[in-house]
């Protein structure tokens, strides 16, 4: 029992690392378990909302962590065994320990669980659905590539790269606060300007190349 | 016992095993908080109490699907407010997938605050039966005075006017047809959770939760109602968003007739009065692999609806007709019923609201 009460989460400086190292958990138990990523992204942004109820201090991240991911696949009808959460956390928080017997601790680590997901869902009264941006954001890119020169998207790992700036968004607390067409844009952005790639005719345009998708969007939205 | 449960941190006592077994369900959790046991106000302040926010529980009705009670909102002015009751089980897997879908679609609808669907106003918990695993959650509704049923029952003769029958239709195809654009089918649409304002709003209740509710209702005495029911549904075959329609178009007749078209008293005599009036359909048109069979029932050449409804106009007649349609893929879509040409006079007369 005495490698479980390593303290280190407490002992970390700024909660921003705590919550960065827990969706990280988060993250690398639902790659572990091929989770769906809209079911990953979902138990990110729970187990933010949870803390922007509660206080930071009073609660395990990681076991809320670990939580938010079994509820994420409730949510997504992407069902994870809680068996295999436990498991799966367990080894990412302590790697260098053996797995979990099937003993008392394995068991009270999943009652823990699922006394937990009430708390969640009673903390976050039950609003569960959430629009991501993971479909706008393909939709958006789609739009893009057919702008561009077709040898400048072979060369670019342009897919990979939004793909990998949406994951680290949900690390912090911030991706509760824009709407999910923004985020896509931004990312997309932020993807062209790392790689010094520029929209063609940009420069001439009367609307930005990012403009006209959101005026695209709202005007298809409206007229829906 | 081993002493940790949560993941990391040990030095927090986490009594999982003393979960205290009273119905004081905010208690319940916190008595098996996974790090530092907190204050109890940091979890009441952000999620009240049932009886801290509720005043006066007063049972209203039994339904099929659980128990309504009336209640005064203690933090909005003592507004008047029905709760339901939904009692769910919960398993070694924690709460059903189906239920948190489930009540998570009703928030999201709730953003839409559609005029024709019944405010859902908050989601309480009340209390955690332990020996069964079960949960109380309340579904804290608008709390409107009169339903359709009501409505009607009190309407005196000789019934209501053709342009109030036509405002209560447009109202409630397009509450249908919200329901149907976020994939939501209300399977048990009646004049009974139809509910209808002072100010002849038409608000639709009872909706999007039948598979939440769906393993109580097994489980209750009380008789569903089988007269709204579309054919589809009668023969046990698949069914869709258009059952609905097939109900529209029951309390469509009612509304003229102020009463039931088919009133039926079982399963087999709801479809022989259907067949009785609408006529028999096509064999081709016969669901496969039903119990009943086509040959069943006797042949019908069904009645005129102007024979039923005397004073139905040509268009009405002509949605009644698309509405009460046996095949499911034949019979008109909300959206296309909403365009239909009997409501062609409807903008002209605003609704007062």
């Amino acid at each position: 029992m005495a490698s479980l009460s390593s303290n280190w989460v407490r002992n970390d400086s700024s909660p921003r690392v705590v919550d960065f190292k827990a969706v990280r958990c988060i993250f690398e138990s639902g790659i572990k378990l091929e989770a769906k990523p809209q079911a990953v992204a979902m138990a990110a942004t729970l187990y933010h909302r949870f803390f922007e109820e509660c206080n930071p201090e009073d609660y395990d991240h990681y076991l809320i962590a670990a939580t938010c991911l079994y509820l994420a696949g409730k949510v997504e009808e992407n069902h994870l065994k809680i068996r295999d959460i436990v498991n799966v956390f367990h080894k990412a928080i302590h790697p260098k320990l053996e797995p979990l017997d099937l003993a008392e601790e394995y068991w009270l680590l999943r009652d823990s669980i699922v006394q937990c997901e009430l708390l969640l869902l009673r903390v976050l009264k039950f609003q569960v659905s959430v629009d991501h941006p993971h479909r706008y954001l393909l939709h958006y890119l789609k739009s893009v590539q057919d702008w561009m020169a077709p040898d400048i998207i072979a060369k670019l790992p342009l897919f990979r790269t939004c793909w990998s700036l949406l994951c680290d968004f949900y690390h912090l607390p911030s991706c509760l606060c824009y709407k999910p067409q923004h985020v896509a844009v931004a990312i997309i952005y932020l993807a062209l300007e790392c790689y010094g790639v520029t929209v063609p005719y940009n420069s001439d345009a009367v609307l930005q190349w990012h403009e006209v998708n959101i005026y695209v969007f709202y005007h298809n939205f409206i007229s829906m | 016992m081993a002493e940790p449960v949560s993941f990391t941190s040990s030095n927090c006592r986490n009594n999982v095993n003393e979960r205290p077994s009273s119905c004081d369900s905010n208690r319940n959790i916190e008595g098996t908080s996974y790090a530092n046991p907190s204050p109890i106000n940091l979890v009441t302040n952000s999620l009240q109490d049932i009886s801290r926010k509720y005043d006066g529980l007063n049972f209203i009705a039994t339904g099929a699907y659980g128990t309504v009670y009336k209640a005064r909102d203690l933090l909005n002015d003592g507004q008047t407010v029905a709760l339901k009751k939904v009692r769910i089980p919960l398993s070694e897997e924690g709460v059903p997938m189906n239920t948190i879908r489930e009540i998570g679609l009703l928030k999201q609808l709730e953003s839409f605050e559609h005029p024709n669907i019944v405010r859902l106003l908050d989601i309480c918990h009340g209390c955690y039966h332990r020996p069964q695993g079960q949960l109380d959650i309340f579904l804290v509704f608008e709390h409107v005075e009169q339903d359709l049923a009501n409505y009607l029952e009190q309407c005196p003769s000789p019934g209501l006017g053709p342009d109030i029958i036509r405002e209560i239709m447009h109202q409630l195809l397009s509450g249908v047809d919200f329901l149907h654009s976020n994939r939501i089918i209300h399977r048990d649409l009646k004049p009974q959770n139809i509910l209808i304002t002072r100010n002849r709003q038409v608000k639709l209740a009872d909706f999007g939760l039948s598979r939440v509710y769906g393993h109580q209702i097994l489980l209750t005495p009380v008789v569903v109602t089988l007269w709204y029911r579309a054919p589809e549904v009668l023969l046990q075959a698949s069914y869709a968003m258009s059952v609905d329609l097939w109900s529209c178009g029951c309390i469509f007749a009612e509304l003229f007739t102020r009463k039931p078209l088919f009133p039926g008293k079982s399963d087999p005599d709801q479809l022989g009065k259907i067949i009785d009036i609408i006529g028999t359909p096509d064999e081709t048109e016969w669901p496969s692999d039903v119990s009943l069979s086509w040959t069943s029932f006797r042949h019908s050449r069904g009645v005129p609806f102007e024979n039923l409804i005397h004073d139905i106009s040509p268009e009405g007649k002509d949605l009644l007709h698309k509405l009460l349609t046996f095949s499911p893929t034949q019979r008109i879509s909300a959206t296309n019923a909403l365009a239909h040409p009997y409501f062609k006079e409807c903008e002209l007369c605003p609704l007062n609201r």
